[in-house]
């Protein structure tokens, strides 16, 4: 019993359960007592807090909503039904944020025209105010702290805009409570107007940060593109991964999905293991960012035709190939065709005894689209470079034909 | 580590990138010695040389570092994680396991020096017992598994190296199990040895075909200690 009760507090519904209770607690005692002290600070509370139920009853309908599996009519699930409260929440506590400030600024402004802007309260019922306000700010605290902690567990992004909403709240009572204690104890009923600028100050944030989440998710927005940059460079520090060719990133409601592409020379038979790798480290990433649940599109591409010919002046030395140190010394030149770094086939053409060795050397090249000659001995490439108008001879290593991916 | 590290001669960025990898395993920069790639099958070499080369020769009297150059450089930390160093080592109910510990064990006390933590993962998979009901791989091994495995155990805690084993329940395949292990425990090396029994089939042979990690084959019978 106990457990099915800890899973239930601990249940997007069941937190819902708790702050409908809570609004029904407040709105009661708030629009009483609002009404017995005749305050209409407490009595606009009480009213707001009835737009809160309706509210938290939007919540429950998001949350059921979203938990709706992915189909093949929504193949991303629909988790921005969350998003979309969290825009609405924003757009909200930005009005309000605006109303607060209004009203702190225009009454400040009345009392400097001389108004007396304190109400009738007196006795007992203006302890009960006191309770009643100060009661209220610190509920709102702790539920919006439960709600926030369970939305983020839970994965549901309009129970955290909520929570933070309930929070703001608070802060809101708070003033009033600074208000209400200010007129009775002080008589000073300006007090609680710099306070409520401050409060609006802090909800302009909160609405916006909850607004730009939830317009963020709506819009497809990239989770971030330090958080992207970082993907990227984990992933290509998987082994089996070339590189990184797109990367995607977006949230829906709290989950983020990922769409890749990777180029990757592995064997296909251990791809979906290279995508395992991927997915884990992304994830545990993401789970360090605070991120939720995630979502992984891999696609592999193979690199593109990689191939390319390279040729070898060779000289026989006592019948064993080597490669010649200068053009004069060449009697044959090996032409290879280099596919993903393996020479796959080669070819020899000896050179014939001619006058011009090096126009021969030249047409051949050219003919066979060569894009790099190589000879063994620098000072030798370097007059080879001179005397050939092929700007592509170097100078290899050795004169061992292996080297070059050739066996003799 | 090693006192005689070959590498076969190359050029552009292959040779950079097997000349990288050598330069860890090897004991001086001088200990790098490369030679034509026709001699790596018929050359003399020290009984405790590793050889770093991308595709794995016939003779099976040295240490074989295989890179597994992709034409993409690639550190030998995976996941961006600096200062980690995990060896992998795949056993079986013969002394390949016990050999390539062995190895690893070396390599572990080399690496220490360079990374902030060295971890050596045993790994195993065994076939299901079918009088046995349980799902843990551990209670399906057969004897002279176990046996294999408290001695591996052993080597790491005399050496004071930290170890995990993982007992798969029938892997679909074991090439397949064990890069799947290597990638979930983000290996940095997968240390094998061929099994003196086997005729064809080796998981050696395989697992250089496929695995996209760095694989150390050690030589057969040869003890560095």
């Amino acid at each position: 019993m106990r457990d099915v009760l800890k899973k239930l507090i601990r249940s997007p519904y069941g937190v819902m359960g708790i702050v409908l209770a809570m609004y029904a607690v407040k709105v009661v005692t708030k629009l009483v007592v609002g009404y017995q002290v005749d305050s209409p600070m407490i009595q606009g509370d009480g009213w707001h807090n009835v737009a809160d139920v309706f509210e938290a009853c939007v919540v429950i309908v998001a949350v059921w909503f979203s938990n709706k599996p992915a189909s093949d009519e929504y193949p991303m699930g629909r988790k921005n039904i969350e998003s979309l409260f969290s825009v609405l929440v924003g757009v909200g506590l930005l009005y309000m944020a605006f109303t607060v400030a209004w009203d702190a600024c225009t009454s400040t402004w009345k009392i400097i025209q001389g108004s007396d802007l304190s109400s009738p309260m007196s006795g007992h019922l203006a302890f009960w105010a006191i309770g009643v306000t100060l009661g209220s700010s610190v509920l709102s605290l702790i539920v919006s702290r439960y709600q926030v902690r369970i939305g983020e567990e839970t994965g549901y992004e309009s129970i955290v805009a909520d929570g933070k909403e309930t929070a703001s709240d608070a802060m809101i009572e708070l003033a009033t409570f600074i208000g209400v204690f200010g007129e009775v104890v002080f008589g000073l009923a300006w007090i609680e107007y710099p306070f409520a600028l401050l409060v609006a100050y802090m909800m302009t944030k909160t609405g916006y940060d909850i607004f730009s989440r939830g317009m963020g998710a709506l819009m497809q927005r990239s989770i971030g593109l330090d958080h992207d940059a970082k993907i990227k460079q984990l992933v290509n520090s998987v082994y089996g991964v070339d590189e990184v060719l797109q990367l995607k990133t977006f949230r829906s409601g709290n989950k983020v999905f990922l769409i890749m592409k990777i180029r990757s020379r592995a064997n296909s038979e251990i791809l979906h293991l290279i995508k395992e790798a991927v997915a884990k480290e992304v994830w545990v990433y993401l789970q360090s960012e605070d991120f939720g649940d995630a979502e992984f599109f891999i696609r592999f591409s193979r690199p593109g035709y990689d191939a390319y010919r390279r040729a070898i002046a060779i000289v026989y030395a006592s019948g064993n190939p080597m490669v010649a140190s200068s053009i004069k010394e060449s009697t044959h030149i090996v032409v290879c065709d280099i596919e993903g770094g393996t020479v796959v086939r080669a070819t020899e053409h000896a050179i014939p005894e001619c006058e011009d060795k090096r126009g021969w050397i030249q047409r051949l090249v050219d003919e066979k689209h060569v894009s790099t000659l190589i000879f063994y001995d620098s000072a030798q490439v370097r007059a080879a470079e001179r005397s050939l108008s092929i700007s592509y001879t170097m100078n290899g290593p050795s004169n061992n034909l292996s080297v070059y991916g050739l066996f003799s | 580590m090693y006192q005689q590290v070959i590498i076969p001669q190359t050029f552009g960025n292959e040779r950079e990138y097997l000349t990288e990898m050598a330069e860890r395993f090897s004991v001086l920069r001088e200990s790098l010695e490369e030679i034509p790639p026709d001699e790596i099958e018929g050359g003399a070499f020290q009984p405790s040389a590793l050889m770093v080369c991308e595709t794995l020769p016939v003779r099976r009297d040295t240490d074989v570092l295989l890179p597994m150059y992709n034409g993409h450089f690639k550190p030998i930390e995976p996941s961006g994680r600096l200062n980690f160093f995990r060896l992998f080592v795949p056993f079986g109910s013969g002394q390949s396991g016990v050999r390539a510990t062995r190895t690893a064990v070396l390599l572990a006390r080399h690496f220490k020096r360079t990374y902030m933590k060295v971890h050596l993962y045993f790994y195993h998979t065994t076939w299901k017992n079918p009088q046995c009901e349980s799902d843990q791989g551990k209670d399906h091994m057969i004897q002279d598994a176990l046996e294999v495995q408290n001695l591996l155990e052993r080597i790491a805690i005399g050496n004071c190296i930290d170890y995990t084993v993982q007992v798969d329940l029938e892997a679909s395949t074991v090439t397949e199990g064990v890069l799947r292990a290597a990638f979930a425990s983000e290996a940095s090396l997968i240390v094998m040895a061929r099994g003196d029994e086997v005729r064809t089939g080796s998981y050696v042979d395989q697992l250089a075909e496929l695995s996209p990690i760095p694989i150390l084959i050690c030589a057969q019978e040869v003890d560095h200690a």
